[in-house]
């Protein structure tokens, strides 16, 4: 099937101005800026800290927002301009429905890039003033930070595609966010209750490989922590008391094989669903 | 032979708990103004729907130019201009943001994009976005964007629902001026009236089956269509008769005590009042605004709904 890849401009043209204008994504923007610049001011004891000490503080955050912005981005593509109905319009001129799709995931993941690298660049730039020994490490921070957006912004439109309504892709947008937000406390859970043992911080210490692993493969928070670490090259992490030890088979090529699964199946099987629906 | 440009062959359509189309045969020939009629609700939109492939059909073909939509979409949607029922656009653009959107994907000059705006009226909003505008407005963008790079097959669905009067009219102008280029026009109204004075042809949806389609000239003969005012007079109806023709209204068909005034909705408030001051008892009256759904009953031989009810404007 020839694709025309100058549809697909026009539509993540279209996406891209239609989205950057709305206001909260400009919010968003500066929400990260000054959050990061806080968690530095707060790590750093009057000074600002240095980008290695900042990541590791802000990650948490940005695990719980950029999910966020990448879902409220995604959840409404299919469903909402089949509901208005501007898909119909659209969809009725000489393009294919892999072109509209794929339009809609580069015009949609450039709002979403833009605001990481205007978000936590600007507030990266700040820091650099102070220290810039790490800054390849922070680079790959806003990376992942990106691909972390992007595999949400990929499951969100796949539900779009997949179901009927706005509300129920809404729904689902939620429920994605959710899986995000608990699936590594529920693999903890399960290890924690079928291992026997009783000193919690040393079993949390001794991950057994199996555990590891689908932690990697299923929590995406998880798995985009451990990445922006290895990106520092760290490969153990103090917080609360837990001493955790990266084994050496977790490695920052073998994540990012897992991220590119993450985004480009939701995106195959939304294709599918978009494929076969009537608008 | 006919050269037909869009045609569908027993196309079928049965949603989950509904069976939309069932079997329709459609041949529009090349340069018509095509009428496509029904009541809310026969199966218009889909039938449309299903022609640009936007809604797969559960049983058989449609063909644009001889092309199966299903299969060569891209080649067969080129150079069709389509404007779907009620439709609202991208709130953070402006209407030529719009129109440029649009252009692009149609591979049309840029150049259009402020033409036809002016063509709409809505030159003087250029810059506002989408979001601020009335429906009627963002109906006429989307008139405007179906007439981006001159299409071939201009498809509209219920084009005038949300437009003035004084717009509806000028898109009745906008559709001669494009036939008269080549266009071939097809569009969908639940209005006999709409309809009865443009189009060449015309086909009749109900329940999701054609009833006839036929020429406009053999389909209107079988209808009147025409809105009126059905007024029944308490006693002989000669007396009204008399004061109604004295009056002017001429229009006139007399079933017993009822009679039907061929008039425009504007001037039934005249027609009362006329009645009242000449002291005849009027029992009961209604208007038909020449909907489809009462042409229709008329068209299969049925009596419209009983007097009583007040409908239309």
């Amino acid at each position: 099937m020839a694709i025309n890849f100058n549809n697909i401009k026009t539509i993540a043209k279209k996406e891209f101005m239609d989205n950057l204008r709305s206001k909260w994504i400009m919010v968003l923007t500066i929400i990260f800026i000054l959050l990061t610049l806080v968690m530095s001011f707060v790590q750093g004891g009057g000074g600002l800290s240095s980008m290695e000490v900042t990541v590791v503080g802000i990650m948490a955050i940005a695990s719980m927002l950029v999910p966020i912005i990448a879902i409220m981005l995604g959840y409404n593509t299919i469903t909402g301009e089949a509901e208005s109905g501007s898909l119909l319009v659209v969809l009725s001129n000489p393009i294919t429905r892999l072109e509209v799709l794929l339009g809609k995931f580069v015009g949609l993941g450039s709002v979403l890039s833009t605001s990481i690298l205007l978000g936590f660049g600007i507030a990266g730039i700040v820091i650099m003033v102070e220290d810039s020994s790490n800054v390849s490490g922070y680079m790959i921070f806003m990376v992942l930070t990106i691909l972390l957006g992007l595999m949400f912004l990929s499951l969100s439109m796949c539900f779009s595609s997949l179901l009927k309504r706005t509300v129920m892709s809404l729904g689902a947008g939620i429920g994605i966010y959710f899986w995000g937000m608990i699936i590594g406390t529920v693999l903890m859970g399960v290890y924690l209750a079928t291992t026997p043992g009783s000193d919690l911080m040393s079993m949390a210490n001794n991950m057994p490989d199996w555990m590891m692993t689908s932690m990697m493969l299923l929590s995406p928070m998880d798995m985009y922590q451990t990445s922006t670490m290895l990106g520092f090259s760290m490969t153990s992490l103090s917080t609360g008391g837990f001493s955790v030890s990266l084994p050496d088979y977790i490695t920052l090529p073998r994540l990012l094989v897992i991220y590119s699964v993450w985004i480009i199946v939701p995106m195959i099987a939304g294709y599918f669903f978009f494929n076969k629906r009537d608008i | 032979m006919t050269e037909y440009i869009i045609q569908t062959k027993a196309l079928e359509k049965k949603f989950k708990t509904v069976h939309a189309v069932r079997g329709v045969d459609l041949n529009v020939e090349k340069g018509d103004i095509y009428g496509f009629l029904g009541p809310n609700g026969a199966g218009k939109t889909t039938t449309i729907k299903m022609i640009l492939d936007l809604v797969h059909p559960t049983a058989g073909e449609v063909y644009i130019n001889g092309l199966n939509p299903s299969e060569s979409g891209v080649l067969a949607r080129q150079g069709i201009g389509y404007l779907p029922e009620r439709a609202q656009f991208y709130r953070n653009l402006t209407a030529y943001q719009t129109m440029e959107f649009f252009a692009e994907l149609k591979g049309a000059d840029k150049a259009e994009c402020d033409e036809l705006l002016a063509k709409v009226g809505m030159d003087k909003w250029r810059d506002e976005k989408l979001g601020t505008f009335s429906k009627g407005m963002v109906q006429l963008v989307g008139v405007a964007q179906a007439l981006l790079g001159n299409p071939q097959i201009l498809i509209l669905d219920e084009p005038t629902s949300g437009l003035d009067p004084r717009w509806a009219r000028a898109l009745k102008d906008i559709i001669l001026e494009m036939n008269g280029k080549g266009t071939t026009v097809f569009f969908s109204s639940h209005l006999l009236f709409e309809v009865q004075e443009l189009c060449k042809h015309v086909a009749i949806l109900n329940k999701g089956e054609v009833v006839i389609e036929d020429t406009m000239h053999r389909v209107s003969e079988g209808m009147t269509g025409k809105p009126k005012l059905v007024v029944r007079i308490a006693g002989d109806s000669a007396p009204a008769v008399e004061v109604l023709k004295n009056g002017g209204f001429t229009e006139l068909e007399i079933h017993g005590q009822v009679i039907d005034i061929f008039i425009h909705s504007e001037q039934k408030a005249q027609v009362l009042k006329l009645l009242a001051l000449e002291n005849i008892d009027v029992e009961d009256f209604r208007t038909e605004d020449g909907n489809l759904e009462d042409a229709f009953m008329e068209f299969i031989g049925e009596d419209s709904k009983p007097g009583g009810e007040m409908r239309g404007n």
